[in-house]
Formats: structure tokens, sequence, C-alpha cells
């Protein structure tokens, strides 16, 4: 297989990653607003969202996913953790952890909802990243992402049902930051593979 | 931080190193303590069954609004967060219970039938119903009733419904009396009604809720009721009406109490029943697969991949899957543990178990795991198992330690974003998180070192020397040493670079003063290295007496003991009477509230004296816990807490009423108590029912005209103790707590009328037909005071079994083992003395014949084989002590023909001064030379070099003989010719790399050596006439010559004849006869080993070869002879021939037989079949157990090599020994173990089987020399001349006795029980049982002292030992006689 090959295969990979995180996640989400719209959950058609969140999720996630490696690589930074299949299904558990966390806890306001998150986030940072090219692109996936998002919605394409703290969702940014490091761990791995099988060949 | 560092992975090697060594006991302690810590687990609902609770209080409810905002001000006064989210609208039912407790007091047994207490009670259900359903209360201007805020029903189920016993279009009231369709007379006609009340009604299981279960409102236990009235005793009944309500009336709840309080006077005194003021609100919550558990599922798909990502990485170990196994038990037994540990504190998750177990699995994580996994595998495998253990984790200590510390730093984090739900989880994680590493540290460490150990056991053979064992090197000791040894056998020790060749065969003395024998009696019973083989039983008993648990538990109890009879001579006992006395109330502060308590006292007790309770003794003395059972007194006032979770569910289930995703609320019910007059509840007796019990009326009357008269006699002066002694303790109570106590005292008198059961009369109702005065010494008087009972009778128990136990080891312990096998001997000693005097007469056959001294002596059946330092071999029989044969392995070669042969000298012809040895004499100028005998020893290194120096000058003169030979048939020129073939056949083999295009010849590499037949057995006739008549030389010679040409006639012949029978077509002609008089020519290099079976002698040579002889005719049958090395082990089993060479490589030979019918004389080419290097070093001894399966070769180095037969493959490398390997011994049948000695004075068992070390005993202190086994014997004799007896099975010593010196080396066993052991000139007879020396037998002769190399013992009662140059057999006759 041809290297480009593989970068593909790895970026088909990234993409049902994506898909299927984001669908996760929605679920969690949706049941919290409905939670708070009081509406009697249970059947699927509360799933309201656009068709093209999920491809565009999936996209996202093989970019950033894609993106990762190839940092590495470029700036040859060494990184602490060697990718482990297992430690990466321990940071999917954490990420899935803070969304539950997002979702479901009951915060005393918002402020206090983000800053809990933020602390979560980093530490899950802490835990399986530890490599500054990953917080760069954390943060900035999750920037991106967050104007993205309140572009889309000011245009009206997409709707959030509340917006809070400052008009934007407050779990969103950690949710993208946690997303993007999660997905990052997850490329890094893949590509690891890659890199391995060309070392054996 | 370095020095801290150091500490830290100091104290995980000192944990490694006992976790490694006391594995199984660790286990099993491990165990019990995570069962022990999961107990409380059962008491922890399921998760998800729980329904949502939130309580509001009873004043001022109001309905909470269908929907409210956060800004709501309706509930200003509480936290709007904690209101959960389902507490909207109104509830869905509101339900009323109506306790009631009722009892029948009091209690007559002589006219109440056991039914009494039921039916009575039951009666008043229908009387409080009939009161609820009469209650009108006016509130405002309109009348309500219980028809107005009751929640009517429609139909109930069907399937439900078949008795008809729910309430059906009507107010949803359930009581027992739905048991009777509410109808009293119903009930009062039903003569079965326990059989009403247990009927199933269509319920498939016993298990609550069933309609039982609704109808009666109570858990069942508490009900009072049981299916069995086996004892004739008052009883209180409790049953519960639910009612439920549409809608929460304050007014009508509260007019209903008040009139059934009035209804039923005893409830004031029984219960408060304002005591609860709030309202619970339960929610169900609906089961929402779709949105709850998909991310759940999520979950614990990642958790699994995780988990199973994790342990993939496990490697190097035995079992992959049961490390990967016990990781994951770590992890879930630490969840579990953590689970209920927090709810033995009380705390409750309000999270839902299953949403918080995957995270907290993935805090806890396995890193350590396999952190620990990996670091422990990668330790050197030469250590000893523990030392890898504690070296592995001592190494990953500070990273363990760091990472725990991490972690719980996160924890700590988690508890400041002071969200419950995090603070919560964070307390479980860290429960968890301490339990997990716990537990990694002392479950799973052993666990690793068991598996290790097994791998260890299984990979032995294909282990490799691991030079760099001394890289390897621990800063660490220990910090503490275990008090208690080890239970497994250390396997390994570390190698060290010293590696002893010096100890051979021979013995290096190194004697001290020989000292008087003394035996040492040692059961060392602690000293065993294992306890494998051991029974069962005995393993327990060593356990115990190792560990001393019997000794220090019962100094733990004895002073346990003796507290307690110290608080209890008086102390104790009042301290519980005036507690009793107060009747559980705490001793207040201050005087008002005395007042108030004694106040309630006074009511309490006039209350008690209108009962006139009479309690059954057993009832009173459970009273204080079980108080329901006599008392009406309401002490659960939330009893619905302790209904099934889905009792409510499952009411309004009958309904077909779904409560799931919403929520309903329990009014706090009220409680009733109801006492019952005996005369009522005899008058509702039913009118048709027959007693059960009438033999015990029958008994009872009998009795009753006696009492009066005992009552009279003794009771008042018993009474007037009893008071007495009241007083007595009023006043120490009252010195306590001041005067106010007094009254307490007082009423306390009063009360003791009471207990009216330790009197006569009422012991005699019960029972009948025992001494009252003595039954009452015997009756506990309080519940304390049982308990004190049981437990001093519990330890008696436990003192007279360690006792006994004591007893028996005082018995028998020290001389144990003895004293077992004493059991089987005396019987054998009786007989012993008679027949020791008979050895006496034990005349020692000689045979004589051999030149030089015996080198090697071995038995086959009745014929000794031996071979002396000059390298001849002789056969013997032993009966008649006849020579039978003497090999002729030189005498092929006249001497006469060597004369002649140009360009050589004396000195590198051993041939000619092996001649000179054996009596070719013909030679007179080597006759002088060989007289020195001191030649003779040195002949033993000489062959090799000689050859080496002989190639050379032999090479030319090779090729040149080859061709004369096929020219000249002359005798005199082929054999000369010959001769000096001989070397180049040598020389030719030795460098078959260098000159392969040599020769064609060179290629042959079966020297096949024909039969010589009788000529053989002639020639030395002659010589050995020659070596007395010299002067008979030239006569002699020319006899020679003739039998040389016969010979060779003879042999033109057989190889004619055989020529078709030769398996190998590519010989030609010219190769037989070139091979008949090459073999004719042997050189007769020393005999260094021999083996023997059958009819056919294998001698292995100095020079390398191996030589075929038959014992029978004495002729040599085949020659082996490709390698130069020397031959220093030869083995026979079954058709293969084992040769161990000096370098330490392994020949498998196989024979094949070809029956020759003319000849007669089995031909045996030996074809080199598999050569194997086995061992670097030197190899000494090789030797097989009869088994054929395994050979075993014994090394001079320090490990034993297990090879099988079949693939020639290594099995086992045994490691162990520290010091060279000296002597071995192995068993010819089924346990299959060997016995080693090592340089070290140690001596190992193994188990060829497994592999195993089954024993390592250390009895030495110089090099083990000799060893011997028999079934339940190892004997031993070291440098330092004391010979050991151990026990086998158990591997202790039995005796240890001092020798003579230099006695040790040789050894054999004469029957089971006695050993012979050699010495200088005579030998020695032992008895294994007793470890006594039983006879010397001196075999000097004249002034010839030698020492004994060589003992064999031959039917278990002739020995045969060497003596210098004569070879001794005596015959022990009646020991074997004896022994049969």
């Amino acid at each position: 297989m041809s290297p480009m090959m593989k970068t593909l295969v790895r970026g088909v990979i990234l993409f049902f990653f994506g898909v299927f995180f984001s669908l996760v996640l929605n679920l969690l989400q949706v049941y919290r607003e409905q939670l708070d719209e009081d509406k009697q959950p249970g059947k699927f058609d509360h799933y309201e969202s656009s068709w093209w969140v999920l491809p565009a999720c999936g996209m996202t996630a093989a970019f950033v996913g894609l993106l990762y490696p190839f940092l590495d690589k470029r700036l040859e930074e060494p990184l602490i953790y060697k990718g482990e299949w297992s430690n990466v299904m321990r940071c999917v558990a954490v990420f899935v952890g803070i969304n539950h966390a997002s979702a479901k806890l009951e915060f005393s306001n918002n402020l206090h909802m983000s800053l809990t998150l933020a602390a979560m986030c980093i530490g899950l940072w802490w835990l399986f990243d530890r490599s500054k090219s990953g917080f760069v692109l954390g943060v900035s996936t999750a920037v991106l992402a967050t104007v993205l998002t309140q572009f889309l919605v000011y245009q009206g394409i997409y709707k959030y049902s509340k917006a809070d703290l400052m008009f934007v969702r407050s779990w969103l940014p950690c949710i993208f930051f946690s997303g993007g490091v999660t997905i990052g761990n997850i490329g890094r791995q893949l590509a690891m593979y890659d890199t391995d099988k060309e070392k054996k060949d | 931080m370095k020095a801290f560092k150091d500490s830290v992975s100091q104290v995980y090697y000192t944990h490694g190193l006992f976790c490694a060594s006391h594995p199984f006991s660790i286990l099993v302690s491990v165990c019990a303590v995570i069962i022990l810590l999961c107990y409380p687990l059962l008491y922890v609902p399921l998760p998800g069954n729980i329904p949502g609770e939130y309580v509001t209080p009873v004043k001022n409810y109001k309905v909470p609004p269908k929907s409210f905002t956060k800004g709501d001000k309706s509930f200003d006064t509480t936290d709007i967060t904690s209101i959960p989210r389902w507490y909207k609208g109104p509830s869905q039912a509101y339900i009323q219970q109506l306790v009631v407790k009722t009892t029948v007091s009091p209690w007559e047994p002589t006219q109440h039938d056991p039914l009494d207490a039921l039916y009575a009670p039951l009666t008043k259900v229908f009387k409080t119903l009939e009161e609820v359903e009469k209650l009108r209360h006016q509130h405002g201007n309109e009348e309500k009733s219980l028809v107005n805020c009751c929640l009517r029903v429609s139909e109930p189920l069907r399937s439900k419904h078949s008795e008809k016993l729910l309430p059906e279009y009507a107010c949803l009231v359930l009581s027992p009396a739905n048991l009777w369709q509410k109808n009293l007379n119903r009930f009062l006609e039903d003569k079965e009604i326990l059989r009403t009340i247990y009927k199933r009604y269509n319920q498939a299981l016993e298990a609550p809720p069933g309609i039982r279960d609704v109808l009666f409102g109570l858990p069942w236990k508490q009900t009072g009721i049981s299916r069995y009235f086996i004892r004739n005793r008052q009883r209180t009944i409790s049953f519960a009406i639910t009612l439920a309500l549409k809608s929460y009336d304050e007014s009508f709840v509260s007019n209903l109490r008040k009139r059934l309080e009035a209804v039923y006077p005893d409830t004031l005194t029984n219960v408060n029943n304002s005591q609860i003021d709030h309202i619970v609100h339960l929610h169900y919550k609906d089961i929402n697969i779709y949105f709850e558990y998909i991310h759940l599922i999520v979950l614990y798909l990642v958790l699994l991949m995780y988990l199973y990502f994790s342990v993939k990485k496990i490697e190097m170990v035995k079992s992959k899957w049961g490390l990967a196994l016990s990781a994951v038990v770590t992890v879930v037994s630490s969840l579990l543990i953590s689970v209920s540990v927090c709810s033995i504190f009380g705390l409750n998750t309000r999270l839902n178990g299953g949403e918080i177990f995957p995270y907290l699995v993935v805090l806890i994580g396995v890193e350590n795991v396999l952190v620990m996994t990996k670091s422990v595998v990668s330790t050197s495998v030469e250590l000893d198992v523990k030392y890898r253990v504690a070296t592995g984790l001592s190494k990953e200590g500070w990273y363990i330690t760091k990472n725990l510390l991490i972690e719980l730093a996160i924890i700590m984090v988690g508890f400041f974003t002071f969200v419950p739900a995090i603070q919560e989880f964070c307390l479980f994680a860290l429960v968890g998180l301490l339990t997990d590493f716990t537990l990694q540290m002392v479950f799973f460490v052993t666990v690793l070192s068991v598996d290790i150990r097994r791998m260890e056991l299984s990979d032995l053979h294909k282990h490799k020397q691991d030079t760099s064992s001394q890289s390897e090197f621990v800063p660490f000791e220990p910090l503490f040493k275990c008090p208690f040894k080890t239970s497994l056998p250390s396997d390994r020790i570390k190698l060290q670079p010293r590696i002893n060749l010096s100890t051979g065969m021979g013995m290096i003395s190194s004697k001290g003063a020989p000292v008087s024998p003394r035996v040492q009696h040692e059961a060392r019973l602690f000293q065993r290295e294992t306890l494998l083989g051991l029974p069962r039983r005995l393993r327990l008993l060593y356990f115990w007496a190792s560990t001393r648990v019997v000794q220090r538990f019962i100094m733990v109890c004895s002073v346990v003991w003796i507290v307690l009879i110290v608080y209890k001579t008086g102390l104790v006992h009042h301290i519980t009477n005036t507690s009793f006395s107060i009747n559980g109330t705490v001793i207040p502060d201050s005087v008002d509230d005395l007042e108030q308590i004694i106040k309630l006292q006074e009511q309490t007790t006039t209350a008690d004296q209108n009962k006139m309770e009479v309690l059954s003794p057993l009832a009173y003395f459970w009273r204080q816990d079980d108080e329901d059972l006599g008392s009406v007194k309401h002490t659960d006032l939330e009893t619905w807490r302790k209904l099934s979770h889905v009792h409510w569910v499952t009411m309004f289930s009958y309904y077909n009423i779904s409560i799931v995703g919403k929520y309903i609320s329990i009014l706090p019910s009220i409680h009733l108590s109801v006492i019952i007059p005996p005369e009522e509840a005899i008058r509702l007796r039913v009118p048709g029912y027959k007693t059960n019990w009438p033999q015990n009326e029958a008994k009872e009357t009998q009795i009753k005209p006696k009492i009066p008269e005992i009552r009279s006699a003794k009771l008042p002066d018993k009474k007037e103790q009893k008071d007495k002694s009241e007083s007595d303790q009023s006043k120490e109570s009252e010195k306590l707590n001041g005067n106010v106590h007094q009254t307490v005292s007082e009423q306390y008198k009063k009360s003791t009328q009471e207990p009216e059961f330790l009197s006569e009369e009422y012991l005699r109702k019960y029972y009948p037909y025992i001494d009252p005065e003595q039954l009452k010494q015997y009756y506990p008087k309080s519940r304390l005071e049982f308990i004190i009972t049981m437990s001093l009778a519990f330890l008696s128990v436990i003192c007279i079994t360690y006792f006994v136990l004591a007893l028996y080891r005082c018995m028998c312990s020290k001389k144990y083992s003895k004293w077992r096998a004493s059991w089987n001997k005396i019987p054998k000693n009786a007989r012993g003395n008679s027949y020791y005097k008979q050895i006496k007469e034990a005349v020692p056959i000689i045979l004589k014949g051999h030149l030089q001294e015996i080198e090697c002596l071995i038995i086959d059946g009745s014929v000794i084989i031996s071979s002396c330092l000059g390298g001849q071999l002789r056969v013997w029989d032993s009966v008649t002590g006849e020579c039978l044969h003497t090999m002729q392995r030189k005498s092929a070669t006249p001497p006469m023909r060597r004369k002649p042969c140009e360009g050589r000298n004396v000195e590198d012809s051993d041939a000619d001064l092996y001649a000179e040895y054996h009596g070719n004499h013909s030679n007179q100028v080597v006759f002088s030379v060989d007289v020195d005998p001191s030649r003779g020893q040195d002949d033993q290194p000489r062959p090799r070099l000689r050859r080496i120096s002989g190639r050379s000058e032999n090479e030319p003169n090779s090729s040149q003989s080859n061709e004369t030979f096929e020219k000249f048939p002359d005798l005199k020129n082929t054999i000369d010719f010959n001769f000096s073939r001989m070397y180049t056949e040598k020389s030719s083999n030795m460098n078959i790399s260098q000159n392969v295009g040599n020769s064609p010849k060179d290629n042959v590499k079966e020297e096949v050596k024909e039969s010589t037949g009788k000529v053989g057995y002639d020639f030395q006739k002659k010589f050995s006439e020659l070596y007395s008549e010299h002067d008979k030389f030239l006569e002699e010679k020319r006899i020679h010559e003739e039998n040389k040409r016969q010979y060779l006639e003879m042999s033109h012949e057989s190889r004619a004849s055989r020529s078709k029978s030769w398996s190998e077509g590519d010989h030609t002609l010219s190769d037989t006869s070139m091979n008949d008089s090459t073999n004719l020519e042997l050189s007769p290099s020393p005999i260094w080993c021999l083996a023997c079976r059958g009819n056919l002698v294998i001698a292995g040579c100095g020079s390398g070869k191996i030589e075929f002889w038959d014992s029978t005719s004495g002729a040599l049958k085949c020659l082996y002879g490709e390698s130069e090395i020397g031959v220093t082990g030869i083995n026979f089993v079954g058709k293969k021939v084992i040769v161990a060479r000096i370098d330490g490589s392994i020949d498998f030979l196989e024979l094949e037989t070809f029956q020759n019918p003319k000849v007669s004389t089995p031909l045996s080419p030996s074809s080199l079949n598999r050569k194997i290097k086995g061992h670097s070093r030197h190899l000494s001894h090789s030797r097989t157990g009869s088994d054929d399966l395994r050979l075993w070769t014994q090394f001079h180095f320090m490990n034993l090599k297990v090879f099988r037969l079949e693939d020639y493959r290594c099995l086992y490398t045994l490691y162990g020994h520290t010091g060279s390997i000296t002597c071995l011994c192995l068993d010819k049948c089924a346990p299959y173990a060997a016995v080693s000695g090592s340089a070290d004075g140690t001596i190992r068992l193994w188990d060829l089987l497994t592999g195993h070390c089954v024993h390592k005993v250390i009895g030495h202190d110089g090099t083990v020399v000799g060893l011997t086994c028999t079934d339940s014997y190892i004997i031993s004799s070291g440098l330092d001349d004391k010979m050991c007896v151990w026990e086998r099975k158990r591997g202790h010593l039995l005796y240890s006795v001092e020798m003579e010196t230099s006695c040790g080396s040789s050894m054999s066993m004469l029957s089971k029980n006695f050993l012979v052991t050699g010495g200088q000139g005579s030998l020695y007879l032992w008895d294994v049982h007793k470890g006594e020396l039983v006879r010397v037998v001196s075999l000097e002769q004249r002034d010839r002292t030698a020492f004994i190399h060589h003992i064999q013992s031959m039917e278990n009662s002739t020995i045969v030992c060497d003596y210098g140059k004569d070879i001794k057999v005596i015959h022990f006759p009646l020991v074997l006689e004896k022994r049969d």
C-alpha cells in the first residue's frame, strides 16, 4: 500500500470514529435538553439535528486525527506516552465521561460548569497527551469549532436550544477541546501502526 | 529524593519477598478478606430498582405545580436545585398505612391454644376497618369520609383476581381482611386460617411481594405470623391496613388518627404517632433504554476494549489468561469493596452505580499490573522466584507510588469541584483506588509469583544459561526478615562463578580426627524445604505448628477470658442489672428531663402492671432485641421502608396502574397498639376448632395439683432473696445516680415481679421432668451471661483441643518419624539380632586374577564383570568364584610380530606396554620396563596424546601398507601392515575434515570387530602359562604362529560366509578383510566405564572406543570408535546405548542385532544415531533409570540434564546446586526421582517427571561423595566423614552418623534396611532404620589393606567389592531369609 492509501484508510477510520462520537454525544446532549424542556423522552424523533452534522463531525475528526501525527512528524517532538490502544481506550472513556458529566450533572451555575469541565479537559490532556502540539491543536480546534458553531447559529443554519454564558453553550469549547485531544490520540495510534509496519518492512 | 526513592524501593522489595514467600497463605487470607468486605453488598439494593426519594414536611404540604421554572417563588424556602426533576404535579397516590400491633395478654399457656395468639388479633383487622369506614368528619360544612378522598379503582387484572381478594370498583383499601372478603363471619368460620394466609394465590414464587405481602402491608417477618405455631406462647401479631388516597386531606388523616387512638387506648403508651412529620415521595424511574443506556453501552464497550488491550500486553508468563483474570478480579473486587465499604459508612450513591463504574475502572486502571508483570518478568531468570518478584517490584516501586499519589491528587481536585455528584464519585474512587492498590500489591503480586514459579518449572529445559546473572545486582536487603520460613522450595540460587571441577569419583581426603559414632536424632520438622508430597492432613498440621496460630490464639483468648472473669465478678452484673431496670432509657443530664422520664416510666409501669405480662423464659431472654414478640410497642415507625422495592409497583399493577415514571407519596403511617384480654381471645375461638396440643395439656393438668404446694414451700423465701438482692443493687445504683434514681429502682422492684418465670411453678410448667432447682442453676439469667457462657464454652473446647494436640505432639513430634518408623520396625528388630551373629560366618570369596587395581566393577545377574586399571576385562562367576572369561582385548596382537616393526620406539607403543601387563612376555625388553606399576597408572590419559604424535609419522606408512597388504597375502606382512594401519585409521578418523580426500577408506565409520571366538580364549590361556614359564617362550611362539594362521584361515572363511549377510552393501571384500585385521590389532586402551545387560558387556575406553563383548563367550561383538574422546559413562537401556564423553557430549547409539544362525553370534553394528552436545564442560557421569523414558546425565557443572530417550531431547535442566554435582542416584522404578549430591554439601531430590526439586537438604560440611536411595530413605555420605540418613518423603534428617575416615565414597544397599559402605580394608554394615553401625567386616589379608572403591550388592544378600587387585564376594545369606 502506498503511503497515500494508508493515509486515506486512516482518514476513513477517523471519519467513522468522528461520526460515532458525535452520535453518542448528541444523544447525551439531547437527553439534557429534554430534561430541561420537560419533554417525555424515549422516542427517536427527538433527534432533530440536521443531516449534515454527522458528516461534518466525521470530516473534522478525520482532519484533526490526521493533523496530529503530521504535526508530530514535523515538530519531531518526542511523545511522552508511547501509543498503546489501552491508553487510547482510557482516553476515550474519559472523554465520554466528560460528556456524561456535562450532560447529566447538575451544576449550580454555568460558570461553575465551565470551570469544572475545563479542569477535566486539562486533566484529560495531561493524562493522555502532555505534548505541546497536542495542547495547541486542541485549543485551536476548540476555538475554531466554537466560532464556527456560533457563526452557524447566528446564520440560523443550526440552533441549540438555549444560549448561556456569553451566548455560547458553556460546555461546547470543553467538549471540542477534549474531543480534539481524543481524536488526535486515536490518529496518532493509527499512524504509529503504519509507521511500525514501515519499519518492519 | 534519591534516598526516599531508595527506601520506597526497599519497602517494595521487602513486600515482594514476603508475598512470594508465602503465596498460598496470602492468597487465602486475601480472598477471605475480600469476601468479608463484600459481605455488606448483600444489603445494598441493586441499582436501578431503588425508587428516587424526596422528602417534604407534612405541615403546609402543597401539591407541587405541574411545572415550575427555576425562578419559581413557590419553593423559596428550599433550595431549588435539591428538588428532583420528577417532583412535579400531584402525586399518583397518597399511601396511608395503619400499622396495628396486637397481642393477647396476659398469656396463660395452660388455658390458651397456640392459635389464640393469631385469632384474636386478626379480628381486630375487621374492627379497625369498620372504624375507618365509619369515620365521618366535618370539614367546613361538608361531611367527609374515606369514600370521598380514597383512590377508587376499577376491576383488578383477571389473572390476579381469581380469588376475589382485591377490592373491585371501590376504594383501594388493602388489609388482611381481604383474605376473607372483609367478612368477619367468614373469618370466624375459617378453621384453617393459617392455610388461608399461606395459600399461594397464583404466585409462582414465594419471593415478596406476593398478594399476601401486599395485603398485610408489612415485611413478613414483622407480622409475627409463622406457618407453624410450635410453642404455646404469647405472640405479637402486626398487620397494616393500606389506604390509597387520591388527595392528601390533612384534616381527614388527623381525624382518622384521633379516632383510632381513641378506640385503642393502648396506643398512647406504645407509640408517638406524631414523631414522623414528613411525607416521602417515591419516584419510580421509567426504564428508557434508548437514552439511558446507549452511552452506557458505549462506555462499557470502551471499558472492555481497554481491559482487553491492557491485558493483552501481559506476556512472558505461564498462564496469560490466568493473570489477566486475576488483574480483572483485582479491579472488580476493589470496585465491589469500595461500594460495600461506602455503604457501611452510610454513603448511598446518588449516582447510578452502573454509570460510574466504568469511570472508576478507568481511573483505577490496570497499569500497575502491567508494569509489575513486565518488570518482574524482565528480571534475571537465574534468580530465585521470590527474589525475582522482589527485585521486579522494587524497580517499579517508585513509579507505582508516584502514580498512586498522582491519582490521589486528581481525586483531591475532584473534591474541590463542589459538585455533589463528583464529590461522591471521588469518595468512591478514593476507596476504590486504595483498595485496588492494596489488592494489586497483595493479591496480584502473589498470583504473579505463583505463575512465574510455574513457568520456571515448565521452562527449565528450555532455559539457556544466562551469563549475565551477576549483573542483576540488588542493592537491598529486606527491611526485616520474615519470621516464618518460606513454605516453598527455593529452586534457584544465584550461580556462583566458581566452578568446582575437582570433585570427581575419587575422594579428596580432608579428614578431621575420627570421632566416635554419634547419632543425632533430629526431627527437623520445620527445616524441610518443601511440603510437596506430604499428605494434606500433615501439611495442615505443619502449617498450624509452624505459624503457631493456635498458641497465639489461645494466648489472646485466655487474656480475654481473664478480663471477662474480672469484669464479670461484680461490676458487670450490677451494671447490666441497673441498666435493665432503667429499661433502656438513658440517664439524663438535667433534673427536668429526669422528671419527665420518671413520669413516662410510671405510665409504662402501670400499664405493665395491668398487663401482668407472663413471658416464657426464652421470650424474656430474647426480649431485648425482639421486643415485638411480647410487646406492642412500635419501634420502627417507617416499616414500609423495609418492604420490597417493587411493593407499591406490584400493588398498583394489580389494577393495571403504572406508577413508573410517576411518583407516589407515602404519608406517615398511623401506628396502633391493641392488647387483647385473654378472655376475649378464648371467646373468639372458632367453635369447631380442635387444638393440636392435647398432650401438652395433659401434662400440664397432671402437674397442676403439685404447683401450689411447691409454690407455698419455696416461693416466698425465693422472692425474699430476690427482693433483697434487688434492693442491694438499687442501693448501689443510688450511689451512682443520686437520689433521683431511687424512684427508678423502686419501679424496678415492682417490675421484678414480672419475670416470674424463674419461679418453680413456671419452670415446672415448661420443663415438667426436670428438677426445677437444678434447672435454675443452669439457666442464664441475662443475655450477657448467656453470651459469656457460650464464649467460655467455646474457649474451653479450643483449649481442650489444643491440649490434646499438644499432648499428641509431645508424644511423637520430637522423634516423630522415628517413632512412626518404629511401628513397622519393632518386629524386625527381634529377628535381626539372630542373624547378625550369622554374618560373622560369612566368608568372602576372593576372585583373583587382575594384575592391577580394579577400575570398574559391575554385576549382571550372578556374573561379575570387572576391569582393571590396565584395561583387562574379566567375567567372573560370583557363586563359584571362577573366572569365566578374560576378554582378549589386546591379545590379538602377537608380540613377535610387533618386534620387527620399523620406525617405532618403545615409548609410542603403549600397546606394547599393555601386552606386557597381560602376560605377553615374549618381548624381553619390554617386559623389564613394564614391571613398574606406576607406568600402568599413567596409562590413562595417554592414548590420545600418543595418537596425535603418532599420526604424522604413520601417515605415509599407511598408504604404502595399504597397497602391500592387498598384494601380499603373506601372514607376517599382513600383521605388520595392519598394525601400522590402525593408526592411520584412527588419525584419519580424527581429522576427517582435514584430509577428506586422503583415502576412500577414511570414510568408513564403522569398525566391526568380528568375533575371534575360541582363538582368543586360547591365547589367553597360553599367555597365562607363559607368565609363569619363561623358558617355554620359543615353543610358545611357534604355537602362537600356528594359532595365528589358524585364525586367519578361519576369518577368511567366516568373511566369505558373512559377506552375504552384510547389511551395508558398499563394503568390499577388501574392506572387510581390512576391518578384520584391524580389529585384530585393536589397541587396548584403558576401560573407564562398564555397562552390561544380558550377556552383553559394554566397555567405554579412555580412547573413546566402545567395545561390545559377549560375557558368555568372552568374544568381542562389536567395536564402535568414531570418537576419540574418553568415555566416562555408559548406559544401556533397551536397545540403546548412551555414551557420555569427557567433553560433555552424549552419544546415543542404537544396537542393531543380526542373527546369523551359522556363526551363531549376533552381529551388533552400532550406528551413531545422534550426537548431542549436552554439556559444555566436563561430564563425569551419565546414568539411566531403568525407565526407558529418560536418560539422566550428571554433569560436572552445577546442573543436571534430563533427556528423553525417544527423541533425544533434553527435557529439563535442573538447576539448583551451587557446587558441582558429585554424585547421583536414580530410582529404578516408579517415582522416578533422582538424588544428587553436590560439592557444597547439599543434596537435592528431584522429581524427574516434572523437573521439580522436591527437597533440598543440607547435611554435610563437605562434598557429598556417596548417595544411595531406597523407597523411604536417602543415604548420603560426605567428605566430612558423616553419613546422613534422610527421610525421603519429608526430606528431614533422621540420623547423622560419624564414620571412619573415608568410608563413604562407595556404598550400596543390602536389602532395604542395611547399608554397606566401604572403607579402608573393611566393609561397614549399617542399619539404616536405627542409624547404627551393625558390623564391621574386615577384609584385610595378610598385610595388605586397600580402599574399597566399588561395592555392588547382588540379590539383596551378597556384596561384591573390589579389594585392590582382587574382587571379594561376601555372602550374607541370612539377611535375605529374614527379610522374606
